[in-house]
């Protein structure tokens, strides 16, 4: 290599899959992300003359965690958290789910909700496919177009963009109110996650996902998630396992997963770090309850 | 070939998995079919007939446990080349590879009928297959562990399906059941003999005892999978006898399908479409068993390896 410019590319160099959409290694400009990723037994690599620092080994749960989870209460914490897990599922399969329904599938909407869908449908010529895919394309060019803007403008376009053009586009009959709705959705959900990463893999995602649910209906999105599970099982980085609390699986590891006990029970390390010392502190010393009015 | 394998650490299974594997072979595509074929046999008793065929199952596990027993780190195909010779070993070696192959596109033809009938019905079988199937080989290439895997992350994710069940069972009728314990004991045994296909399965134990970590800790996951998918069937297995007329049984093909059928929701209407996009991760831990199984076969009997084994 002639320079490293960013620790980006030292990334792509060194991650076990290069063909993957996914991300395997976790990269963070926060001091305090970083601090925390090494406390809890993984390896933090600084580059010169980068703003951000790699943490590595991740599993995919680590993309949904951010600082503030751990600064908040723990029940507080553990919400946001499956919050954000949950829309990253909203982000993959709700544009997809509506393609497949209202192209094939249109016995499964009640029946009350199937009329104003009826209505907002009857002005549009295109099959469901083509509009859902022409405004992912609009939302993308938008992010795009405002990533780069100064800030001012960069407003001045989301205002626009958003609201004009997408209010416009449905009295033109371009598309119908429902999916302007979901899509919107769609595309506040994947911002909600913290790493920019993955962030953009989900966004990504959405695309071969329409696609199948446009070709195979439901059974495409079926065959599309069933393909995504078996990608991540295969995923290694640095030759962890990528769902590491849930495939191999440990009680003990669940902890900062999906949602946080506090932290007075905090008291072992993870196992899949295979840390030397496993206990931070002792849980008996903790324990010393008294009765009720001692 | 040897006789002992030796397997590396970072391939082996812990036992626990087990249980997953052995519930989610024997739960498979014929769960749906099954009470029809039972009933048809027994009765109002058949599920004296599933009890029974889980007696059997597990007085044949553990048969297979003594088997494996006996050598230090085994399977199956250098047992029988070790106790009957190479030909006959490798002879019957062959039976069992082509059994698995022939498990694996029974359960790919189900599916995809299932699918034509329920969802589409001018889907080119063809087409789909190939689909899935090409899933399955992606999966096998990825090796043991990520089939066991698929086993236990598709295992968790189709079993909110029996919570849907509790409709249906608000509605049983317990007479259906009455008047009980008449039919003769050559009735239920032959009502047994149908779960055959559907129990079918435990045989990879034959295949997977060398990866496993911990040969002592096999027992308590092994027959806890059998108990977790005899119950199911008995539980789909009382539901029908419980829901549907004595007619409507023999109607329908596929009875668990037709329990689905019925239910609905406010925000979704048909629900057994869901159902049948959800059976695929039912039976897709199947296929992709059954299809390492043969390939593991062939490996082991005529060394050839297992990458090459999907250009047919």
């Amino acid at each position: 290599m002639d320079s490293v410019e960013d620790s980006s590319l030292l990334i792509q160099l060194i991650e076990d899959h290069s063909l993957s959409i996914f991300p395997q290694f976790y990269e963070t400009e926060l001091p305090d992300r970083f601090s925390y990723s090494i406390c809890k037994g993984r390896i933090g690599v600084l580059v010169d003359n980068s703003p951000t620092g790699i943490v590595a080994p991740t599993s995919l749960f680590s993309f949904f965690e951010s600082t503030e989870d751990l600064y908040m209460r723990w029940n507080i914490g553990s919400f946001f958290r499956m919050l954000r897990f949950l829309a990253m599922l909203i982000s993959v399969f709700l544009t997809p789910f509506y393609v497949a329904v209202v192209t094939y599938h249109y016995e499964i909407i009640p029946t009350p909700l199937l009329i104003s869908l009826g209505q907002s449908r009857a002005n549009v010529p295109f099959p469901p496919i083509f509009e859902a895919i022409l405004l992912e394309l609009l939302i993308e060019l938008l992010r795009e177009a405002g990533a780069r803007l100064p800030t001012k403008v960069g407003q001045t376009m989301g205002i626009v963009g958003g609201i004009v053009v997408g209010t416009a586009a449905v009295q033109a009959g371009l598309t119908s109110n429902i999916l302007i709705i979901f899509i919107t959705l769609s595309a506040l959900a994947s911002l909600t996650v913290p790493s920019y990463l993955m962030g953009t893999t989900i966004r990504i995602l959405r695309f071969p996902m329409i696609l199948l649910a446009g070709l195979l209906g439901i059974i495409g999105i079926m065959l599309g998630s069933c393909f995504i599970i078996i990608h991540l099982l295969k995923l290694t980085s640095l030759g962890r396992p990528y769902l590491t609390p849930i495939y191999p699986f440990n009680w003990q590891d669940l902890n900062k997963t999906l949602f946080r006990f506090p932290h007075h029970m905090d008291s072992k390390r993870s196992i899949s770090s295979r840390l030397k010392d496993l206990y931070r502190f002792s849980k008996e010393k903790v324990k010393k309850k008294k009765d009720i009015d001692e | 070939m040897n006789v002992n394998l030796n397997i590396k650490p970072n391939q082996q299974i812990r036992s626990f998995y087990l249980f997953f594997i052995i519930a989610s072979i024997q739960i498979g595509v014929g769960i749906m079919g099954v009470p029809r074929l039972i009933y048809e046999e027994a009765g109002r008793d058949a599920w004296l007939s599933v009890l029974i065929a889980f007696c059997y199952i597990s007085l044949l596990l553990a048969v297979m446990l003594l088997i494996l027993k006996q050598y230090n780190n085994a399977d199956i195909f250098s047992i029988q080349t070790d106790i009957f010779g190479t030909f006959i070993g490798k002879l019957l070696g062959t039976f069992y590879i082509v059994y698995f192959m022939f498990n694996l596109f029974t359960v790919l033809i189900t599916y995809v009928e299932v699918l034509t009938i329920f969802i589409f019905p001018e889907l080119n079988k063809t087409v789909m297959s190939l689909l899935i199937i090409s899933l399955a080989i992606y999966t096998v290439l990825g090796g043991i562990r990520v089939i066991v895997g698929v086993c236990f992350l598709f295992f968790i994710f189709s079993h909110w399906l029996v919570v849907l069940l509790i409709e249906p069972i608000m509605d049983i009728d317990w007479t259906h059941f009455q008047p009980m314990f008449q039919a003769s004991f050559t009735e239920l045994l032959k009502g047994a003999k149908q779960t055959s296909y559907t129990l079918t399965g435990t045989e990879l134990l034959f295949l997977l005892y060398p990866f496993i970590q911990s040969k002592k800790t096999v027992k308590i996951p092994l027959f806890l999978g059998i108990i977790f998918s005899c119950l199911t069937i008995l539980i789909a297995t009382v539901l029908v006898i419980g829901y549907f007329t004595p007619e409507g049984i023999g109607a329908r093909e596929w009875s668990v399908l037709g329990l689905f059928k019925s239910q609905s929701f406010s925000f979704l209407e048909r629900f057994d479409y869901i159902v049948v996009a959800e059976w695929m991760m039912v039976s897709l831990p199947n296929m992709v068993l059954f299809c390492w199984a043969a390939t593991y076969g062939l490996k082991r009997l005529y060394h050839i390896p297992q990458k090459n084994h999907f250009i047919f």
